[in-house]
């Protein structure tokens, strides 16, 4: 080798590229006609720039099943050989492209000069033939087997536009079945400009004007909803919209969404966006322009800004995106409040249905919680209430409950009319804490020492009362608390105090045996800094007449009737209080305090 | 049988009885808790919890309770409420009910992940030796291993023992390779978390290339102002292109609503300030006082007192005296609920004097015209119940007092 650096021609290898192409750059087979089509539609499109008035764009499909072969045709611009051997034989060169870079035209789709190669993915032989709509045009026939070499040549047949005819490689015959190619063209084209028509049937693909290309101006509210939500329908395959939210944009498109009509649970994730560009299906879910909060909606969206991959079958995460990812979040949010103003019956239904799901997304979104917090329903053990009922049925706190098992607090509560919200649902709970937050409210958590102390407020007694009620209740388990509540026919109440709990086990010498000296010191220097030892709380109620009654009996009465009511107590209380309860020995204490007191 | 192995089996059986929405949910539920999603992890908690408690499902519960805990650390989010809930949860792996569930070691990383949330110098010799105690048993082909090795490399980095910390990624890295896996794994759950110590390491070493080179390889490609940038931006400061640590540094906004305070964002926002790359003015000094009243409130009481010491220097620096003093309150409060003063008492002192000399320099104006600085840029109201405690508490409060500035 010399010394001197040498100039080298790197070459490709055609066949190889055309099947890395071919095989690895789109999804499915199905995609050709896709591609095919937008070429026929640009070219239809170039036709109509160069400014021919009376020109009517049409393009039609057609297949012949018992040969395996379909053909594309239309009317548009047409092909020169010189135009065949420039756009159609070069990879990567895009006529499409340059006539946009020219025009500045909006209409056009292609972008990469890739989507013919897409016939070579498809096809064992695939032929053109074109003719050029400028005057003195010759009709060629393209002709190539796998699209390594081709051949053309001149031919008597007067026509203007181009047909693409392919016959399709054995194993893909089944795209040139009618049904299922009109479900093709129907998932890809139904939004294009241009009429496209199946030849075997003469059927209409694209047939359907979503709603964003209609001048609605002026019609009644019921009217542009019914066309939106039949839009919707047709859009749809899975979930029937039960409302719908259109989606403006800046005038070079527009979008629909609509609400499933489905329960769904909080996290349960359905979101869909099918993204149209110029008319044409690029992205079929494209999930994440909408909220993640938003798993109860689809939606379809059609804009000329949004950039595609090279596959053309998702999109580029431009600035654009971000832009139609913003507009669709605002429409969604917006849209929901709209509805909630102004469509009750509509709103009830959504709520119903995704009751739990939006809660989650006020919590996600801080714009959608002000705008949605007085309208979204939490779910209480009374039943589906509003925040302003809860707070308005309520002394002025809110009361949440972690678990289903009722304790004394919840109660004291129900017993007095106040709602408890049901922490454990979806997103009740971080709702609840929000709107408490922006209205200055306290949130009690239920079985909590803060709840303890909210709704058992510390009540005076006299010493010797106090010496007796520690007598009749305290144990080296429990603590009392003296109070004077509502109702009042609630004499005592027995509650968990998690805190002291915690302490009394870490502290123990199970614990010592359970963990190793490194996790007791970190919890020992947690649990040191919780004064109560007691893990149990027992409130008694001074305003109750059983507890009256026992100060104005004799002792001996009073203490049986004291041993009654604690154990009574500790065997209701027994679920909540868990393995700090002895459901056994209260009801043994039960029965012979009441033998006892039976006697004469 | 790992912890994941244990799950898909359960999963499995869920969907097999029909009880695909379950299903449906937990995975949701894992999902949202490691990408952080703060506000859907806590929506979905309880009905999650519910669920396991119901069936009576103490290995599910074990489970749910760790990533709930996972996600609070990692997010700084609810860490007051996160110390009793991990010590309950270790306690139930020490039931009848737990024994044996594969989640038990996870329990033990939730511990030391809360608390090193809460006071991370604080606690780092007691989760060191926690980590001592329990890594020798576990071995590498599980991912407990990865975890608690992570472990022990934030108590090493907190302890101040950076080369160890380096020693121990390497010879963890070298045993996980051994089964197959990598703590720079980009599949695995906390690759971010494990370069994010590396670097931090490194740049305690004054390894800047090293931070640089881990910086680019695997953190330069995400957005521009993520937080896990500020350990790159506070080492192009160190080097001085000053201009690419301004480029790093992420605004407070962003910080706060991802979640992701951290030391060394705040350290970022202090030297720049300090000097002049970003101006040194009430608004970067507003943002580290939310930055720290954020985390103050969540309950990282570390983190929250030293960007309270960070906004005090630096407003002693532009001779805000009065907001000095203000921030100098806010630590003291803080001082007696850290688990190990660890020098803290002494940073509070430092800006005690600080501002003693910025008073005797032309004491009663400069404390003046900052007080009218402040006053106009905050609500009067919350001022007034901000300065209350000055005149109660402080030695600093009784010169202020013979300033007569609160009065």
């Amino acid at each position: 080798m010399s010394n001197t650096a040498q100039i080298y021609k790197t070459e490709v290898n055609l066949a190889g590229l055309l099947e890395v192409l071919g095989t690895n750059l789109y999804s499915r087979p199905e995609v050709a006609v896709r591609e095919l089509v937008q070429n026929a539609h640009d070219g239809c499109r170039r036709r109509e720039l160069d400014g021919d008035e009376n020109y009517a764009p049409q393009i039609s499909v057609g297949t012949d099943f018992g040969e395996g072969r379909i053909w594309i045709e239309d009317n548009g611009a047409g092909m020169s050989a010189d135009e065949v051997h420039q756009y159609l034989a070069t990879i990567g060169v895009g006529q499409t492209r340059e006539a946009r870079q020219k025009t500045q035209d909006e209409g056009l789709i292609g972008f990469f000069g890739l989507g013919f190669l897409t016939a070579y993915m498809i096809g064992k032989s695939v032929e053109v033939i074109t003719c050029s709509h400028k005057e003195g045009s010759e009709t060629v026939r393209f002709y190539s087997e796998s699209g390594r070499n081709y051949t053309l040549q001149t031919i008597s047949e007067q026509m203007t536009g181009t047909r693409v005819s392919i016959v399709l490689k054995d194993d893909l015959a089944d795209i040139s079945d009618g049904e299922k190619l009109m479900a093709v063209l129907r998932q890809y084209c139904r939004l294009l400009t241009i009429p496209i028509s199946f030849a075997n049937t003469g059927k209409p693909i694209n047939d359907i004007v979503p709603p964003w290309r209609m001048d609605m101006e002026g019609w009644p509210d019921i009217r542009k909803r019914k066309v939106m939500q039949d839009f919707a329908l047709s859009m749809e395959s899975w979930f029937e919209p039960i409302a719908v939210i259109p989606v403006e944009s800046d005038g070079h498109g527009g979008g629909l969404l609509w609400i499933h009509d489905r329960n769904t649970y909080g996290s349960e994730d359905n979101r869909k966006v099918s993204v149209f560009i110029r008319g044409m299906l690029v992205a079929e879910n494209e999930r994440d322009l909408l909220p993640s909060w938003a798993g109860f909606v689809s939606g379809t969206y059609e804009a000329a800004s949004l950039v595609p991959t090279a596959s053309r079958e998702s999109l580029q995460k431009t600035e654009e995106y971000q832009d139609v990812q913003d507009s669709i979040i605002n429409a969604l949010s917006s849209g929901l409040i709209h509805i909630a103003q102004n469509e009750p019956q509509t709103w009830n239904a959504i709520l119903r249905r995704h009751g739990q799901s939006m809660l989650g997304a006020a919590i996600a979104d801080p714009d959608f919680f002000d705008a949605a917090k007085e309208k979204l329903t939490l779910p209480t053990f009374q039943g589906e209430q509003t925040m302003a009922d809860i707070v308005a049925n309520s002394d002025g706190k809110i009361y949440v409950g972690f678990s289903e098992e009722y304790s004394a607090d919840y109660a004291t509560l129900i017993a007095t009319g106040q709602p408890i919200i049901k922490g454990f649902q979806y997103g009740a709970a971080p709702f609840a804490a929000l709107y408490a937050e922006e209205h200055g409210l306290e949130v009690v958590e239920l079985g909590t020492s803060s709840a303890i102390s909210s709704l058992f407020p510390d009540h005076n007694v006299s010493e010797d009362e106090k010496k007796l009620l520690e007598e009749w209740f305290e144990d080296e388990h429990t603590r009392l608390v003296i109070s004077h509540f509502e109702p009042s026919d609630l004499p005592v109440a027995l509650m968990l105090d998690r805190d002291a709990a915690l302490k009394s086990y870490f502290e123990s010498e199970k614990a010592d045996k359970d963990f190793s000296q490194g996790i007791l010191a970190l919890a020992r220097q947690h649990t040191n800094t919780i004064q109560s030892e007691k893990p149990r709380i027992l409130v008694i109620n001074m305003a109750a007449p059983a507890i009256r009654t026992l100060f104005s009996i004799s002792r001996d009465r009073a203490n049986l009737g004291a041993q009654q009511l604690k154990s009574f107590m500790n065997m209701i209380a027994a679920p909540a209080l868990g393995k700090q309860s002895n459901p056994q020995k209260a009801l043994q204490d039960f029965s012979s305090a009441f033998v006892e007191l039976m006697k004469e | 049988m790992s912890n994941w192995d244990w799950y898909y089996n359960f999963w499995n059986e869920l969907y097999e009885n029909g009880e695909d929405e379950i299903a449906d949910q937990l995975d949701q539920f894992f999902d949202d808790s490691y990408h952080g999603n703060v506000e859907k992890t806590e929506a979905s908690y309880p009905a999650l919890i519910s669920y396991a408690r119901s069936r009576k499902n103490v290995w599910l519960e074990i489970l749910i309770r760790h990533w709930l805990l996972q996600m609070r650390a990692s997010s700084n989010h609810k860490i007051g409420e996160s110390l009793t809930e991990a010590l309950e949860l270790i306690k139930l792996t020490a039931t009848e009910e737990a024994k044996g569930c594969p989640q038990n070691i996870c329990a033990i990383d939730s511990l030391c992940y809360s608390y090193e949330a809460f006071d991370n110098i604080g606690s780092a010799e007691k989760r060191l030796l926690i980590v001592d105690e329990t890594l020798p048993d576990v071995s590498p082909s599980v991912s407990c291993f990865g975890c608690l090795s992570w472990q022990k490399l934030g108590a090493l980095e907190d302890i101040g023992r950076h080369q160890e910390a380096l020693d121990l990624a390497k010879s963890a890295d070298m045993e996980l390779r051994k089964h197959g896996g990598s703590l720079l794994d980009e599949s695995t759950h906390f690759y971010k978390y494990y370069i994010h110590t590396l670097i931090g390491n490194h740049y305690a070493l004054q390894q800047y290339d090293d931070v640089l080179k881990l910086f680019k390889r695997y953190l330069a490609s995400d957005v521009v102002d993520s937080p896990y940038h500020s350990t790159a931006c506070l080492t192009y400061f160190e080097l001085g292109d000053y201009e690419r640590a301004k480029e790093l540094l992420a605004p407070v906004e962003y910080v706060l609503q991802e979640h992701m305070i951290t030391e060394n964002w705040s350290c970022a926002v202090e030297k720049l300030s300090a000097k002049g790359i970003i101006p040194n003015d009430n608004d970067r000094g507003h943002a580290l006082y939310i930055a720290a009243k954020d985390s103050e409130n969540n309950g990282c009481m570390r983190l929250a007192f030293n960007i309270y010491h960070r906004a005090a220097k630096i407003a002693v620096l532009r001779n805000a005296s009065v907001v000095a003093a203000l921030r100098m309150l806010d630590m003291q409060r803080i001082l007696p609920q850290l688990l190990e003063p660890a020098g803290a008492d002494q940073d509070v002192g430092e800006i005690e004097n600080l501002i003693g000399e910025t008073l005797n320099n032309d004491a009663q104006d400069t404390a003046e015209r900052e007080l009218d600085t402040v006053l106009l840029t905050r609500d009067a109201a919350k001022l007034g119940s901000l300065l209350t405690p000055v005149k109660e508490d402080s030695s600093l409060a009784k010169r202020l007092l013979d300033l007569k500035i609160f009065q």
